[in-house]
């Protein structure tokens, strides 16, 4: 159950970018990236691979994926049973902090 | 019998009109004499300098209002109580009239007091939290949180720091996601630890999970942001724990305390926009939200910190419909906090929530800004409506320790917390602190759990 994903920034790369979200419904077996991408219409390039495909709803068959991809985003939002693009905002802590 | 303090308004003329020049000049220098047009009874203020008015009752002019230029000037004095009377009954005929009143009141005026919580400084203490929640009485009866897992979706806990404050804190490290690596337990002492303190006060003997989903990499944002994709991935692990058989749980109940938000609305989509989180309750982690509150979990948010008398400079001012998304969620409880005189903070947000989401935000108030985990140093509070979260947390979790959810689901739960909650008027919801202070050992009480 522990996960940590391998997000760690290095010195030189490009900071996150938070992406957006989209939904879509999939009976059966857990969903892959592959067959995820499959059904957005997108490469699977186009998802990002750490976040996965994460059930948000699993009597409904309901599936999150979180897409990099601006245009790939506008090619699955129109596809029947899929939803989106939604927002992935910044969040941040209702009190101080060190850093503030 | 004292003299009265009054501000008159006096025609122009060459004293008042050097004095009100010199004042403009930097220089202070109160009328050499007494203007002839000075009301009778008034012992004009020699050190009080002139100040040019535009003609009362009229549109201000502010060329009028020049020391140069205006025809009419305020001096200060003072008048015996008998005379004020009867400059006050001659100011109203005047009035009536529709002539100009001359003698006005100068009253002492003073810094309006700063809303609870506006100050930095604690007000109170653990111990004051402790009795304020009935803490002994319901240890006394076993209602201490042992079985009960409490998620702390924060930046991180360092458990050597609660062992320092007396603490002997229980966490599984098997259950975590963190989107910058790390380890369970051993963050830097911040704001995750003092969550998980807070949220120790009532449930000492709970297993606390470890999410330090606000680890971020954000660009833009500080060190202590995060995505909401991160908390979603967060609650998948989550879900993945409830979606097993009872027996097969790590835990008799699950409580998840979020102490975060959003701040502001330009951190979202634009208004209107479908994908947005704020007011959305298709969004994705407002799915899962009610995915895990229907699956057994007990959700707690923070109400924020964008109350009307001190919001949180990243509130740019927006202080009304401030609490969105999961935090206005109808499957979760929201929380607003207070002092321990159980005065609201000024900084907490008030409702109602966001349109869209649920009206009657927050749900519940709870203890806040008090000397607690001072884990940002000597002497400094557990503040924000952050505090008042895991405090309420750590209550429903000690009542979890003897009431699972199969006996009375999260939203049941929620609605006997606010029916034993004290109230601060004769109105069953206000937009302060919800449906009142949270009274756990009333609760605890009439469920029969003590």
């Amino acid at each position: 159950m522990k996960r940590t994903a391998k997000r760690t920034r290095t010195a030189g790369t490009a900071p996150r970018k938070p992406g957006v979200l989209m939904t879509f419904e999939a009976k059966g077996t857990a969903p892959t990236i592959q067959s995820a991408a499959r059904k957005l219409g997108v490469a699977p390039t186009a998802l990002d691979a750490d976040f996965g495909v994460l059930a948000i709803d699993p009597d409904r068959g309901m599936f999150t994926v979180r897409v990099m991809d601006e245009a790939a985003v506008q090619r699955s939002a129109v596809r029947t049973g899929v939803g989106g693009p939604f927002s992935n905002p910044r969040i941040a802590p209702f009190g101080r902090t060190r850093s503030r | 019998m004292a003299d009265v303090r009054v501000l008159v308004v006096v025609d122009a003329e060459p004293t008042v009109r050097h004095s009100a020049m010199a004042l403009a000049a930097g220089r202070s220098a109160g009328p050499g004499k007494a203007p002839r047009t000075l009301p009778e009874g008034v012992k004009v203020d020699r050190k009080f300098s002139a100040v040019p008015i535009s003609r009362i009752g009229f549109s201000p002019q502010l060329a009028m209002a020049s020391a140069a230029k205006s025809r009419q000037f305020v001096v200060r004095g003072t008048m015996s109580e008998e005379a004020f009377k009867k400059a006050t009954a001659e100011s109203r005929q005047a009035e009536a009239a529709g002539r100009q009143a001359k003698v006005f009141a100068d009253p002492r005026i003073s810094t309006f007091p700063s809303a609870p919580g506006c100050t930095a400084g604690p007000v109170g203490s653990t111990p004051d939290v402790a009795q304020l929640l009935g803490v002994g009485a319901l240890a006394a009866k076993g209602l201490d949180g042992t079985g009960v897992a409490v998620a702390v979706m924060d930046t991180g806990i360092n458990l050597a720091h609660l062992r320092s404050k007396g603490l002997k804190p229980v966490l599984d490290a098997k259950v975590t996601w963190s989107p910058a690596g790390g380890k369970p337990g051993k963050y830097p002492t911040d704001h995750g630890t003092m969550c998980a303190y807070d949220a120790l006060i009532a449930a000492p003997k709970a297993t606390l999970y470890d999410f330090p989903i606000l680890l971020s990499t954000t660009p833009g944002g500080s060190s202590m942001d995060g995505f909401l994709s991160d908390a979603l991935q967060a609650y998948g692990v989550l879900l993945a724990l409830l979606q097993k058989p009872a027996a097969k749980r790590p835990f008799s109940s699950l409580v998840i305390s979020n102490s975060w938000g959003m701040y502001h609305p330009s951190w979202d989509f634009p208004k209107g926009h479908p994908g947005r989180y704020a007011d959305n309750p298709n969004h994705p982690f407002n799915v899962i939200v009610a995915t895990l509150a229907r699956s057994g979990a007990d959700i707690l948010f923070a109400a924020g910190n964008c109350g009307a008398e001190c919001p949180d400079g990243r509130c740019e001012g927006v202080v009304k419909q401030s609490i969105t998304g999961a935090n206005a969620h109808p499957d979760v409880i929201t929380v607003a906090g207070t002092t321990v005189k159980r005065q609201r903070v000024g900084y907490s947000s008030q409702g109602p929530g966001i349109k869209g989401m649920a009206h009657a935000k927050p749900d519940l108030a709870a203890y806040t800004h008090f000397l607690g985990s001072e884990a940002f140093g000597a002497n400094t509070e557990d503040g924000g409506t952050s505090t008042a979260c895991p405090v309420l947390a750590g209550a429903v979790a000690a009542l979890r320790t003897k009431l699972p959810e199969a006996k009375l689901a999260p939203r049941d739960l929620s609605r006997e917390l606010r029916a034993d909650a004290r109230r601060s008027g004769t109105a069953s919801w206000n937009r302060n602190t919800g449906y009142g202070i949270v009274e756990p050992l009333a609760t605890a009480k009439r469920l029969g759990l003590v």
